[in-house]
């Protein structure tokens, strides 16, 4: 009888479904995984060791460049975790705007997994859709912050400036006649709220697109459903948070658990699976936006009807206002110590947390009393999900390690930082 | 049992898989989202933090009295700055160098500036053809200022 | 006593006040006017703390503590004291942060942002204080003055010598430094460091750097004997601006102006660049090995030859231990004997009764703890301004002074008898105290009345002599009379010298009759006087200006003409080195080297490379060494090469080789013409002092004229005068009377007149009018 040996598979770095720079020594019996393992580390910038080096605020730009696609939801906890060094409170209406960039990047995020996630297992137009949709939540970004990624908006304090008043429009080109553009510009007559309110009265349709095209599809069904399950205790003990843990059935849910900003003021409910499998993750993910779209809903509507500082009235930790900066002196000082030397935050160790859009982000801060972190740690979420991969692969196919790394919504800068 | 005679029969006349063509079918037909870039641009905010440039006075005199908090708070390192004392007695840079390739375009150079001299202008379309062009200089940077002036001065009357 | 801050308990002093308890425990307390070196004046209110019983607020700085005190520094009354003394302090403040150079490191910020507010609620227009240049080493910004009053006691108290005021009062109050006067003292760098804000700030430094690109390392000043610690301030590879390291053994909180400004001497424009050396008559740049080699081969012929006789090695005194002891060493392995260090003086008598190494006779900290201190040809606030302030100290302490020199000395303490005298005259006034034969007529009687009442054998008395000594042609002489002065008087007998390392030099024996720690040589060398007197055919100089080093510069030309050989290890291209080099030999000057200095205390400091050489200069150690390795010797590398010397010194004990003896010398010197010596011009005592671009600038810096005592410049007329020098004239138009000058003297204001080096520092002179 002939001897069959397993033989060992290398997947990635340079694989399009390894989202990134993932590298995997698959152990295969034939078309079976017998063993999957996951080597990193190649995108890693030593985000936590550069931080060190710098004054608290000069960090918050490497914080986008974690998580590059939930980049407001990092900069979210690491200004959390020095509010909470600092013991400060921010405004209200700071509170509302990073609620509604938290649910606007939730959104963000879940596209850019769905799409790739359906591009991975087969199906080209979720992909395009998903990034169409993309493209305007993208502009609320430039908008308000100055990019469409990178955004640097949240600051210790606030957030740096308000919403704008005005959305930029499409200009008259040689292309372009008074009429069309004036079609293409129906949404952006208005101010960003405005703008936003109409992108969460097209969405929902837009997300029942996504759920024709996918969620009784066949295709879709067999290569999902039964397909890296993961029991409700077992997601617990790998560390599971986010969409991974509420796949499989725990309800656990910062928002509600450890409620920050002003999410328990705010409607809006948590799905959970009850199989564990990649479909109920889907399932969960696609709910997740629909609830997005209540919450920043609900965010708009405040944040319409009441006006107020976006950030706190102390030059000690924020800048003052640049006018004032030009004619009084203490303003002056305030500004230059900031800008040059930045705060002290008193010796403490903090731990803040926020539900990004892929699980608990978190952000472990010790201060020896100094102008820069002592340490900072940062919890990925990716970095345990990644981790069961071995454990949620053995036994299925090669195929399915593409339907498991999707699902769960892996990204490099995180896992590496 | 009803349900289960339904299912069947969807999924025996391809139901799903028509509901996804219609979608796709239609989309088609949808006017597209994309612009014919270069002659279209799509909507730029005035926040856009994109190319640096160095602003003067109305009266042609620089602004950047070299103060160094930019170089100070910069998270990349990317700027680097050479002060002297100028022969009127006023504190001038003589080197302004701004490394593009360092540079992550956050803004805190902008924020830091106490006389609005340094601005990240709405310009994004640039490019070098050798590495070397990667440094800006002092002189660049003004000769950017000044091409830009009037849109700058707009975008900051629509910053809010 | 115990008392309470903040609610913890304390044990203070009686007589200490809060700030001094507070300090001591590091608990923090924002303060402007308040030093620790200054006397307590309260005018900044910025120090107001809660004490409890009391109404308001006290001022910490000046209020004493009392048994069961309870002081809190974190109360809402401290806080509100704070805040609102910050918010008036910064009223008529300009918003000059942005040009400011003392921008993040100001005492204003940092208290403006830990306990002032964050706004202010002043709108009304700023008080603007015109501003006056008063100085080429200090930089004015009055209207961000605070009066705190910090630069007007430093000179009041400190340097002694008050050059700044407050004047008026009220909104118009300003310091301001007296009608048409500049800051001229020699200490003048420390009101910088005083200053809490930018008003008085660093003129040199101004606008090149901020004060968070710049990095630190620590230095020993390489301009006196003192040793002052220095930490230099480094920005991209170069020294920027220097301040006082704090050692309160030597130099407290304060730095000299000669130390703080003398490392600009280091960019100078003649810097040594490359190796070279002389072929067809033109000096041509060389790599490196070849320099080395040409002089090793010549060094090893003239050994072959046995004609080490004709080799004179010569090394500047302020060059490190390092140095000094390889520079001895390789020559002496060669079989030279002809090594010194002493290229300034003349007279060399006194050398076999010398100590191992000249002290100071205790340490500085110590020299308040003397009844009388004889300074004897040395002004103190010139030569060593550092020491002026311990002095000073010494004084308010009931220490008399006693100054003996050419020129009747300006000190900014005051000295019980300041005379001056010609080097026959000292000799005669000296043996008069020691002999009382021979009463000197032209000392007045209550002098004499006055340091026989003072001086008695039952004091502490403490002879200082002054590298000015060194110069003179009769030096013997006067070291021993002082030497039996002493012993009369029973006083511990002291030097100043001339350089940082002299002290090193004699030590690590760069001397032509004694060897490391004193021990005898076989065959005893040269002097250095010797050696440039009888021409010899080759010649080392390591570190030295052959113009201005050297007790007379005419025979050192002469000498160079004649040689066959001048290799110059030098960190400057002098026109003499251009003219008469064969090989020249850069090497680093002491900031880019490592190395270590022994101070006239006897204390040895280390300090490393500051910063990195140009390309190719080397390190004076490493050129050394690697002449010993191609000879086949041991090859160092620095840490083997400071720990021999450590190993060397370390067993050494200073204090038992004070006790020397001069042979008793017959008088053989008396003047008769006219005296004429050459002043230690406080910014020309070394080469790179010399290149500093703004002591150069300073009035002391500027001084280049000729002196005449009273009774020779009434006896020519004005206009101009013929100086003959032996046979050399030098002609100058540049001359002044002194009133401070001994009869039938002139004194030469530094080593150069108009463009004329001065020949023989010290002499006899004629004058044809």
């Amino acid at each position: 009888m002939k001897e069959y040996q397993n033989f060992t598979m290398n997947f990635g770095p340079q694989h399009p479904a390894a989202h990134g720079v993932l590298r995997l020594i698959l152990q295969m019996e034939g078309e079976v995984i017998k063993n999957a393992d996951p080597h990193i580390g190649l995108l890693h910038r030593a985000t936590e060791k550069l931080a060190e080096s710098k004054p608290y605020n000069q960090t918050i730009g490497y914080m986008d460049r974690l998580d590059y696609v939930s980049m407001m939801c990092n900069e979210h906890a690491y200004v959390l975790a020095i509010e909470k060094a600092l013991e400060i409170d921010i405004p209200l209406r700071a509170k509302y705007i990073r609620v509604l960039f938290d649910e606007i990047t939730r959104i963000l995020n879940h596209l850019l997994w769905l799409g790739a996630h359906a591009l991975d297992i087969g199906a080209m137009s979720v992909f395009l859709y998903a990034f169409r949709e993309r493209e305007d939540l993208m502009d609320c970004y430039e908008a308000v912050s100055g990019t469409r990624m990178h955004a640097t908006y949240y600051r210790p304090g606030g957030v740096i400036r308000d919403l704008p008043s005005q959305m930029p429009k499409y200009e008259k080109s040689s292309l372009k006649d008074n009429n069309e553009i004036k079609n293409s510009n129906y949404n952006r007559e208005g101010s960003l709220l405005d703008f936003i309110d109409s992108f969460i009265e097209r969405f929902p349709e837009c997300v029942d697109e996504y759920e024709n095209l996918l969620t009784d599809n066949r295709i879709w069904k067999q290569r999902t459903v039964g397909i890296g399950v993961v029991e409700p205790d077992r997601a617990v003990e790998l560390g599971f948070t986010g969409p991974m843990l509420r796949g499989s059935g725990v309800n656990w849910d910062l928002r509600k658990m450890n409620p920050y900003e002003v999410y328990d003021d705010l409607k809006f409910d948590i799905p959970i699976g009850t199989k564990g499998d990649c479909y109920d993750r889907y399932l969960v993910r696609i709910e997740e936006m629909r609830q997005s779209i209540k919450l920043i809903k609900q965010c708009v509507n405040w944040l319409r009807e009441n006006s107020g500082p976006v950030m706190i009235d102390d030059a000690k930790y924020a800048p003052p206002d640049r006018e004032k900066m030009k004619s009084e002196m203490e303003s002056l000082i305030h500004h230059f110590k900031i800008f040059s030397e930045g705060y002290c935050i008193p010796k403490s160790e903090v731990y803040a947390s926020v539900e990004a859009p892929k699980g608990e982000f978190g952000v472990f801060l010790i201060s020896d009393g100094a102008n820069k972190p002592y340490r900072l740690k940062i919890r990925a979420p990716g970095f345990p999900h990644l981790a069961s991969l071995n454990e949620m692969s053995k036994g299925h196919m090669l195929s399915d390690v593409v339907a498991i790394i999707g699902t769960q919504d892996i990204v490099f800068g995180e896992i590496d930082r | 049992m009803l349900n289960n005679i339904k299912s069947i029969l969807k999924s025996f006349f391809l139901l799903e898989i028509f509901k996804g063509l219609s979608i796709t079918g239609k989309n088609l037909f949808k006017k597209p989202i994309t612009v014919q870039y270069p002659e279209e641009k799509t909507p730029q905010s005035h926040r856009f933090r994109g190319l640096h440039a160095l602003r003067k006075y109305p009266n042609g005199e620089e602004r950047c009295i070299g103060c160094k908090l930019c170089e100070a708070v910069c998270p990349a390192l990317a700027i680097t700055i050479d002060t002297e004392m100028r022969k009127d007695g006023t504190r001038r840079t003589t080197k302004y160098d701004i490394d593009l390739f360092k540079c992550v375009y956050c803004g805190f150079c902008e924020e830091s500036c106490p006389v609005d001299a340094i601005v990240e202008t709405k310009i994004f379309e640039f490019h070098f053809e050798d590495k070397n062009e990667k440094i800006i200089t002092k002189k660049e940077l003004l000769k950017i200022g000044d091409l830009y002036e009037k849109e700058e001065i707009k975008d900051r009357a629509n910053i809010n | 006593m115990e008392i309470f801050i903040n609610n913890k308990s304390y044990t203070a002093e009686d007589g200490e006040t809060i700030i001094q308890i507070a300090d001591k425990f590091d608990i923090h307390i924002p303060r402007f006017c308040y030093h620790k070196h200054l006397s307590i004046v309260a005018n900044c209110r910025m120090c107001l703390v809660d004490i409890e019983g009391f109404k308001f607020a006290q001022p910490a700085c000046s209020t004493l503590v009392q048994d069961g005190m309870k002081i809190s520094t974190q109360s809402a009354k401290t806080k509100n004291a704070q805040k609102s003394t910050m918010e008036f302090l910064l009223i008529n403040h300009p918003l000059d942060c942005p040009i400011c150079d003392q921008g993040g490191e100001c005492e204003l910020q940092d208290v403006s942002l830990e306990y002032g507010d964050d706004h202010s609620n002043y709108m009304q227009f700023k008080r603007v204080v015109v501003d006056r240049d008063v100085s080429p080493l200090i930089s004015t910004d009055m209207t961000r003055c605070i009066h705190c009053s910090r630069c007007v006691r430093f000179g009041e108290e400190v340097a002694a010598t008050k050059e700044l005021g407050l004047l008026d009062r009220g909104e118009n109050m300003k310091i301001d430094s007296f009608i048409e006067k500049n800051i001229d003292s020699e200490l003048s760098g420390n009101m910088i460091d005083l200053c809490p804000v930018g008003a008085l700030n660093n003129k040199p430094y101004r606008y090149s750097a901020r004060t968070w690109d710049l990095s630190q390392k620590k230095g020993i000043s390489p301009h006196d004997c003192i040793g002052s610690n220095i930490f230099y301030h480094i920005y991209n590879n170069k020294i920027v601006r220097a301040v006082p390291a704090e050692n309160e053994n030597i130099n407290q909180t304060w730095l000299s102006d000669r130390d703080r400004f003398g490392y600009e001497g280091i960019y100078a424009e003649d810097r040594c660049k490359r190796p070279m050396i002389k072929k067809n008559e033109k000096l041509l740049t060389c790599d490196w090995d070849t320099a080395i080699k040409t002089l090793n081969q010549n060094l090893n012929t003239l050994k072959n030859e046995k004609k080490l006789d004709s080799l004179g090695c010569l090394i500047s005194p302020q060059s490190t231990c390092e140095e000094l002891y390889l520079f001895q060493k390789v020559f002496r392995e060669f079989g030279a004997n002809n090594i010194d260090h002493r290229t300034i003086e003349k007279d060399f008598d006194y050398q076999q009764d010398y100590p191992v190494m000249p002290t100071l006779g205790c340490d500085i900290k110590d020299l308040e703890a003397y009844d009388n201190v004889i300074l004897v040809g040395v002004n103190i606030k010139k030569e060593f301004p550092i020491l002026s302030v311990r002095m000073i100290q010494a004084q308010n302490k009931k220490t008399q002074f006693f100054s003996i020199n050419f020129q009747s000395s300006n000190e900014d303490f005051n000295p019980a008898i300041s005379l001056a005298l010609r080097n026959d005259q000292l000799r005669e006034f000296l043996d008069y105290l020691s002999n009382k034969t021979n009463k000197p007529n032209y000392i007045e009687e209550k002098m004499f009345h006055y340091i026989f009442k003072y001086i008695k054998s039952n004091k502490k008395n403490l002879i200082v002599i002054g590298p000015s000594i060194g110069q003179l042609p009769n030096q013997t002489e006067i070291l021993y009379s002082l030497n039996q002065y002493s012993k009369k008087i029973n006083a511990d007998f002291g030097y100043l010298t001339e350089h940082c390392n002299n002290t090193a030099s004699w030590l690590l024996g760069v001397l032509p009759h004694r060897l490391p720690l004193g021990k005898r040589v076989d065959k005893e060398g040269l002097n250095a006087y010797q050696m440039i007197e009888k021409k010899l055919s080759n010649y080392i100089f390591y570190n030295l200006e052959p113009e201005c080093d050297f007790w007379n510069n005419d025979l050192v030309e002469d000498a160079l003409k004649t040689s066959k050989m001048n290799v110059f290890f030098s960190s400057f291209m002098t026109p003499f080195i251009a003219k008469y080099a064969d090989i020249v030999l850069p090497i680093s000057t002491f900031a880019e080297t490592h190395g270590s200095f022994i101070n006239i205390e006897g204390s040895y400091q280390a300090y490393k490379q500051i910063i990195r050489p140009k390309k190719e200069i080397k390190l004076g150690w490493e050129v050394l060494n690697n002449l010993l390795f191609i000879n086949g010797a041991n090859n160092y590398t620095f840490d083997t090469l400071q720990n021999e010397i450590k190993n060397n010194i370390q067993d050494f004990d200073v204090t038992t080789n004070n006790n020397f003896k001069l042979s008793n010398q017959p008088l053989k010197y008396i003047q008769k013409d006219i005296f004429k010596f050459t002043l230690r011009n406080t910014y020309n005592t070394d080469q790179i002092v010399r290149r500093s671009k703004s002591l150069q600038q300073t009035r002391t810096g500027k001084l280049k004229n000729i002196l005449l005592s009273n009774d020779l410049f009434s006896s020519h007329k004005k206009g101009y005068l013929e100086f003959i020098d032996k046979d050399k004239n030098i002609k100058s138009e540049l001359y002044n009377s002194d009133q401070s000058l001994p009869h039938n003297t002139i004194a030469y204001q530094s080593y150069k007149i108009g463009d004329a080096f001065v020949g023989a520092r010290t002499g006899t002179v004629k004058i044809k009018s």
